[in-house]
């Protein structure tokens, strides 16, 4: 290779780490901003603001739903199962993936009990794919009851 | 010149280019689109539905090629700017110019049924998390080395600008990778890679499989017919252009 | 006939799944179709009058 063609290599080789090096930096001290939701440790711990609109994040704990007298309004824990929860309240139609031990995420604030009073639910599912009737033998070895409702929205 | 050397050299003709790839071509768009046809029918029919998703997971053997697909075209256009600003090859610029429109597509492609994909499993068409964030600057950088393109006056100086641009957003690649890792975000993480374990059954896996190959080999059926035809337009002074024509016009009839 | 009936509906996610898939094909189908369409138009171009221009190489 020449001088001359060494020196463009060089060059773009350093315009390139300088770019991922700013990006990095910058993607670093944004990085609370970047994370779209509060985990339930964060929501617990104090750090998500009440009375302002924010996204939090957790687990459907088992047995935690909960149905008002009309039908509409829920309520249900989320958890990340390691010891902080918090209580949610919805009125409004759940996602079809909605069910206990589903990730969900909710918008809306936290009010003066440190209840989320949530505006909107959607469902966080993972990337693991599986057919009904291999599920249902998941299931059953793990002893939990099985959806009857499971893949047949 | 080295042994090396020589071999980049021809590969920068764009008329040695230009006549070796021609079987390549319909290799490449027969085999593209009997895999699309095997996998989209495997994945529409054949393929279980998800146990929690139900049908809607079958979107899955459009949106992960194609968002795959939309990556590897980026990092393609960054390593021919490197090879066009390095060694001014031509062909490499040729190769940017036609790859940017058909990557941007592709992108709007993973975009859209992305969104598609969304409504019926998260609830919503799109949320700004991160991986969503990141994939739609993607676009927008496909779109941007388009608008580049055209916005400064001169090839050389248009094509080496490009270049620039498509080499810096390079950066953008991994954070798309990397952005269900590193921060909370409402898309899973990755289903679909050949160093890891899949993380679905094999009657789930093959057809993704199948269409993942379909799309890269229709999809570089279509750049290598666009880079051909980008090479007869900008050579089209040339005498082996003309011979080629003539004997085009003479020969087939096409 | 029924069967396909419900292959269309796919348990009520018809809607998305054919949009989906509908929007891909559509887009791999313009995009295949302008090389073809581009190669025409030079063909169309160029090869009428192969010597227009005095050679340059």
């Amino acid at each position: 290779m020449n001088t001359r063609r060494r020196n463009r290599l060089v060059a773009i080789v350093f315009v390139l780490g300088g770019t991922a090096v700013t990006a990095a930096l910058v993607l670093t001290a944004l990085d609370e901003n970047i994370n779209l939701f509060y985990p339930p440790e964060r929501v617990v711990g104090g750090e998500a603001p009440a009375g302002v609109t924010i996204r939090a994040g957790g687990m459907v704990a088992d047995g935690s739903v909960e149905h008002d007298d009309s039908g509409l309004g829920v309520s249900f824990v989320l958890t990340d199962y390691q010891g902080s929860d918090f209580v949610v309240r919805y009125v409004g139609i759940l996602p079809d993936l909605f069910r206990e031990g589903q990730g969900i995420l909710v918008t809306g604030e936290l009010d003066d009990e440190r209840v989320f009073q949530a505006s909107q639910v959607l469902a966080k599912h993972d990337e693991n794919y599986m057919p009904p009737e291999l599920a249902g033998i998941a299931e059953a070895e793990s002893s939990t009851p099985p959806d009857p409702h499971a893949g047949a929205p | 010149m080295s042994r090396l050397g020589a071999f980049v050299h021809r590969l920068g003709s764009p008329r040695w280019f230009f006549d070796m790839t021609k079987p390549w071509l319909a290799g490449l768009a027969i085999i593209g689109i009997a895999l699309l046809i095997v996998g989209t029918v495997w994945g529409l029919v054949f393929a279980p539905e998800d146990y929690q998703q139900g049908n809607s997971f079958r979107i899955i053997y459009v949106h992960v090629p194609t968002a795959h697909l939309a990556e590897a075209l980026y990092l393609a256009m960054g390593v021919a700017g490197v090879v066009l600003l390095v060694w001014r090859m031509k062909l490499a610029d040729m190769f940017i110019a036609v790859t940017a429109p058909v990557g941007m597509a592709i992108t709007g492609v993973a975009l859209l049924t992305g969104a598609i994909w969304g409504k019926p499993t998260w609830g919503a068409w799109w949320v700004w998390d991160a991986r969503t964030t990141s994939v739609l600057v993607l676009f927008f950088l496909y779109l941007g080395l388009m608008v580049l393109r055209e916005a400064i006056p001169g090839r050389e100086r248009a094509g080496r600008a490009v270049a620039v641009l498509a080499i810096v957003g390079t950066v953008n690649v991994p954070i798309i990778k990397y952005s269900v890792d590193w921060w909370l975000t409402l898309h899973q993480p990755s289903s679909f890679s050949l160093t890891e374990q899949p993380t679905m059954p094999v009657e789930m896996w093959l057809p993704l499989l199948v269409n993942v190959i379909g799309f890269y080999c229709s999809v570089a059926a279509v750049v290598l017919a666009g880079l051909r035809n980008e090479i007869l337009e900008r050579e089209s002074d040339t005498v082996w252009v003309r011979d080629w024509l003539q004997r085009a016009q003479s020969g087939s009839g096409s | 006939m029924n069967d396909f009936m419900t292959f269309l509906q796919m348990g009520g996610h018809g809607l998305y799944v054919w949009l989906a898939y509908g929007i891909a094909w559509a887009v791999l189908i313009v995009l295949a179709t302008r090389p073809i369409l581009a190669r025409r138009r030079f063909l169309a171009m160029h090869g009428s009058c192969p010597e227009r221009k005095g050679s340059s190489e």
